[in-house]
């Protein structure tokens, strides 16, 4: 045969390749035709037959989906759900963990400290020599805290949210501004500022000639340089922030000459072609000398001048995991889970397939005797749950949309970049692909399986009866089923009773009626002598007191629940002994009695204790019982390192947690009075207090109008928030957990039924022969359970293995605990006898003369 | 084992190559080829048809039961003939009364010359 003939051919469907090769060839020789055209016209006919089959074969699975409806919707409503929850995880896993931050090159972006075990702990003068003499770092720049900046003169006063930053900071970010230019090394020391996009549209109506203009800060006149796209973070090793404006860090302060003012967060840039190893390397290197030369900048003393630690050596953390990291076993838990609910939904469909398929056996065994080969019956079978797939994944794709935004409404969802979730091109791909796997596990698995069983229907005059394979496979898709919900089920349950732990732990103190009134800190020049600030702190206070409702009043820093944790570093006694930072807080005298917090020993601050008096502190009980061993320690002596002079402690009170998942920890209190430092103020109410938001914004306004309108909270919203982490995993694994529920029990519920259907006519003749009804429901129902039990052994082992994965995500509970597994083999062991009564109760009402007229 | 035949008018208007294969099949079994040339004669050369496409319309009719296929033994060692089946030749009556009718509304309409 000629070459381009062959070629032809193989564009042909191959019974036709088979039949008519040698006609063709044959017929071409005898009627002398050019052999190109001749192939031309064969590869033509080739692709218009399969065209032809396609389309054949889309008509009639249409026409067959259209015939029975109620199998349609079950199957598509099943498949839509376990790929909604994939589209929606894959969304999640994609935008926070693969797309990468939105710098370029962010794999190149490294945390520097010279402290390997904080990342914002960086002299000015450090970072300058380690940016003049390393040979690893391209850029090294630097970011430090600012308080809020109270901004005046664009209407009403207005807290804002801002960054230090050196004249490196943006060239080692490597991003662009929308308007302007970014702050470099000519701008330090002067007074130029970059405002965020939202600043710029909010309070200076997006003027594009908004650079000329000045801004007010703190009283400060800083002349606008540059405005920041909308997409710009600041990177912090807590994730990703975003900042309303940069100011140019100051460089005649303190802290930005003092070698010992440690507080920069530094960030750089690796030089092309090294990574992070050599780097650590080539710093440890610089910290070593410098640690050398300047011991005392790397020394970490109290107030007293004594040295708690040194360092030798710096960190170098990589950013992007450091951003990721903390989410990053939830994420992928959730996508294990919704992985085991599209497995779930796929073996619901292949059963559903093989059901049908075994009812249809007479018309397919026809179909093929007629001469419809193997493989177009394969094919067709496939079209149909193609279709059946691709409209499951259409309406998925809108499931997972609706599942995004549902979650995107809970305020702040605990997942870092979150606002760059969204479903894009990769996850529209990534669903085209779970469609393409679903088709080929349930559709072209039980057609080939089928396919094996098609000669021995014909040889059983089609009777639709089922053959040892496929028997078996239709037990252990079941079997699959009840295992993949279990491990989904129990892993619900493990969240559950982790959060039900979590919210019963006590916190320590009564938050009821109780307010926590931020409003950012005193700042700026009117308030730098202690003296302003106590006055302020005494304003506020009866300007408080005096509102209707209110009981009670303190000044407070480092609030629990409010994510703001102070450590401090504090010795005992004469002789001195370094005892790790702890958790400190400034309070006012009311401050235990309006949180209710117990006062064990001695008593509570009070009015006298004032700024000429004896230093007085307060313990928790864990901080007595830890370094005293008792609770008696009233009249003994602790100096902490932001007084520096010793201080009696006079109290001991309760132990209070900073949040629910935090564990209890030894903490000390200073007195406002003596340590000025507070942000917010505690105010307990009898309940009745309408309106209270709006009273304390009048009694902040006219204490000082320079100031922000405070941020007022009730303190059970801020343990509300703080549970409601745990809670989005409750509702996920939930969710995902009933989904998978009641896709096994679909499963358990079409096998029973049609098994019973197929042994109506057994049935039938036993209860001809005198069996009761007892005994063919138990029949039914046992071989349900049959099935279920060996699927809840699998799944028991299943969950074993998963849930050693979720031991990150739990509190105080352990991913074995057998009270929960149990509880959840007994549910699942009910639900399939429950899902197998109906069919068991038809199996029952069997009318053995029906029966027997079946066949 | 037999289908339900439906109605041949409802497979009409047949495509000009189809029907041309049904017209040279009409006086007897041809072989694949002989098929061919005949449909090239009696057309004037108009419809020649290649043996891709002669093969796909000659296995889809016999698929559906309009032709039979047989083997025989002949100088060519195994050359497939066809021939009508009672089903087939149906069909081509069908079309042959359709398109008479259409003749003869062409000519009510005088687009052609009436007969003697």
């Amino acid at each position: 045969m000629h070459p381009f003939l062959r070629f032809a051919l193989l564009f042909c469907p191959a019974d036709y390749r088979r039949g008519y090769a040698y006609s063709i060839a044959s017929d071409v020789r005898a009627r002398g035709l050019h052999p190109l055209a001749a192939a031309t016209d064969v590869m033509c006919a080739g692709i218009r037959m399969h065209v032809e089959f396609v389309a054949r074969d889309l008509a009639y699975a249409l026409r067959t989906l259209r015939g029975a409806p109620l199998y349609t919707a079950v199957a598509i409503l099943a498949i839509s759900l376990a790929i909604g929850a994939n589209v929606a995880v894959a969304s999640v896993l994609e935008g926070v963990l693969f797309r990468s931050l939105p710098y370029p090159s962010p794999q190149q972006l490294v945390f520097v400290s010279q402290n390997p075990l904080i990342e914002s702990d960086f002299s000015q003068p450090n970072i300058q020599d380690v940016r003049a003499q390393n040979r690893t770092l391209s850029e090294l720049g630097a970011s430090g805290f600012d308080f809020p900046e109270t901004m005046t003169g664009r209407g009403r006063a207005v807290s804002l949210k801002g960054l230090l930053v050196d004249g490196y900071y943006f060239a080692v970010l490597g991003v662009r501004p929308e308007l302007g230019r970014f702050l470099d090394t000519h701008d330090i020391g002067s007074r130029s500022v970059v405002i965020s996009d939202g600043v710029w549209r909010t309070y200076f109506g997006a003027d594009p000639t908004v650079l000329s203009r000045t801004m007010v800060l703190n009283g400060i006149g800083y002349r606008i340089v540059g405005v920041a796209l909308p997409s710009i973070r600041d990177p912090e090793p807590s994730g990703l922030v975003q900042n309303q404006y940069w100011l140019p860090m100051d460089p005649h302060s303190p802290t930005a000459s003092v070698r010992g003012y440690r507080i920069w967060t530094g960030i750089a840039r690796l030089r092309d072609g090294v990574n992070a190893t050599t780097a650590q390397s080539d710093l440890d290197r610089i910290f070593g000398t410098l640690a050398h030369r300047y011991p005392d900048a790397f020394r970490y003393v109290d107030g007293a001048g004594q040295t708690f630690r040194t360092f030798h050596g710096g960190g170098l953390s990589a950013l992007v995991p450091r951003i990721v990291g903390p989410v990053r076993p939830l994420l992928w838990l959730l996508y294990a889970a919704v992985a085991m609910v599209l497995l779930l939904a796929c073996a619901n469909l292949t059963n559903l397939q093989l059901m049908r398929l075994a009812a249809r056996q007479g018309e397919l065994a026809v179909r093929a005797a007629l001469g419809a080969s193997r493989g177009r019956v394969v094919t067709q079978l496939v079209t149909e749950t193609a279709l059946l797939a691709i409209a499951g994944g259409t309406v998925g794709l809108f499931v997972g949309w609706i599942a995004l935004t549902l979650f995107a409404t809970a305020d702040s969802p605990p997942i870092p970049r979150w606002e760059e979730v969204q479903i894009d091109g990769a996850v529209l791909w990534y669903a085209i692909g779970l469609v393409g796997l679903t088709t080929l596990l349930s559709g072209l698995v039980p057609a080939l399986i089928h396919r094996r069983n098609l000669a021995e229907t014909l040889k059983t005059a089609g009777r639709s009866d089922d053959h040892g394979g496929v028997k078996r496979l239709r037990s252990g898709l079941v079997a699959v089923e009840v295992a993949l919900a279990l491990s989904l089920v129990l892993s619900a349950g493990l969240v559950v009773q982790s959060f039900s732990t979590l919210t019963h732990v006590d916190v320590g103190f009564d938050a009821t009626d109780t307010y926590v009134v931020n409003f950012g800190g005193l700042s700026g020049l009117r308030y730098q002598s202690d003296a302003a600030k106590l006055q302020f702190e005494r304003a506020i206070r009866s300007r408080l007191s005096a509102l209707p409702g209110v009981t009670g009043v303190s000044a407070a820093w480092a609030v629990p629940f409010t994510g703001m944790k102070v450590m401090t570093a504090f010795s005992l006694g004469k002789e001195h002994k370094p005892e790790p930072d702890i958790q400190t807080h400034a309070v006012g005298p009311a401050y235990f009695s309006s949180l209710r917090i117990p006062l064990v020993r001695g008593r509570s601050f009070t009015d006298s204790d004032s700024p000429h008096s004896q230093r007085v502190v307060i313990v928790n009980a864990d901080f007595a019982r830890t370094w005293f061993g008792t609770l008696d320690v009233v009249g003994k002596q602790m100096t902490s390192s932001f007084i520096g002079l010793p201080g009696r402690i006079v109290g001991v009170v309760g132990d209070t947690r900073s949040s629910y998942a935090d564990p209890i920890v030894p903490e000390y209190y200073l007195p406002v009075s003596q340590f000025p430092n507070f942000d917010r103020f505690v105010v307990r109410t009898d309940g009745h207090s309408a309106g209270f938001a709006k009273a304390v914004d009048t009694a902040f306004a006219s204490t000082d109008p320079n100031l922000a309108s405070p941020d007022v909270q009730s303190f059970s919203g801020l343990l509300a928030r703080d549970a409601r982490k745990a809670q989005e995993s409750v509702m996920l694994f939930g969710v995902l957990a009933t989904i998978a529920l009641l896709l096994a029990l679909a499963g358990i519920y079409a096998v029973s039924a049609y098994g019973v259907a197929q042994r109506t006519h057994e049935f039938g003749i036993r209860k001809a022969i005198g069996a009761g009804d007892g005994t063919i429901v138990r029949d039914v129902l046992l071989r349900a359970l049959g099935q279920s039990a060996v699927g809840i052994a699998l799944g028991l082992g299943l969950a074993a293995a998963f849930s050693r994965l979720m031991v990150s995500i739990l509190f105080q509970t352990s991913p074995l605990d057998g009270r929960i597994y149990s509880a959840v083999a007994v549910l699942l062991l009910i639900c399939a006898a429950l899902a197998a009564l109906i069919p068991a109760v038809r199996a029952m009402r069997v009318q053995p003369a029906v029966a027997l007229r079946y066949e | 084992m037999l289908r339900t035949r439906q109605d041949p008018s409802s497979l009409l208007p047949l495509g000009a190559s189809a029907f041309y294969v049904l017209l040279a099949l009409a006086d007897g079994e041809r072989h694949g080829a002989d098929i061919a040339e005949e449909v090239e004669t009696t057309t004037a050369g108009a419809i020649r048809l290649m043996p891709g496409a002669l093969y796909r319309y000659l296995k889809q009719m016999a698929t559906d039961g309009w032709i039979v296929e047989s083997e025989s033994d002949d100088d060519d060692g195994r050359r497939r003939y066809y021939r009508l089946t009672p089903w087939g030749r149906k069909i081509a009556q069908a079309e042959a009364q359709r398109l008479d009718s259409v003749v003869k509304l062409a000519r009510s309409r005088h687009l052609l010359p009436a007969l003697g």
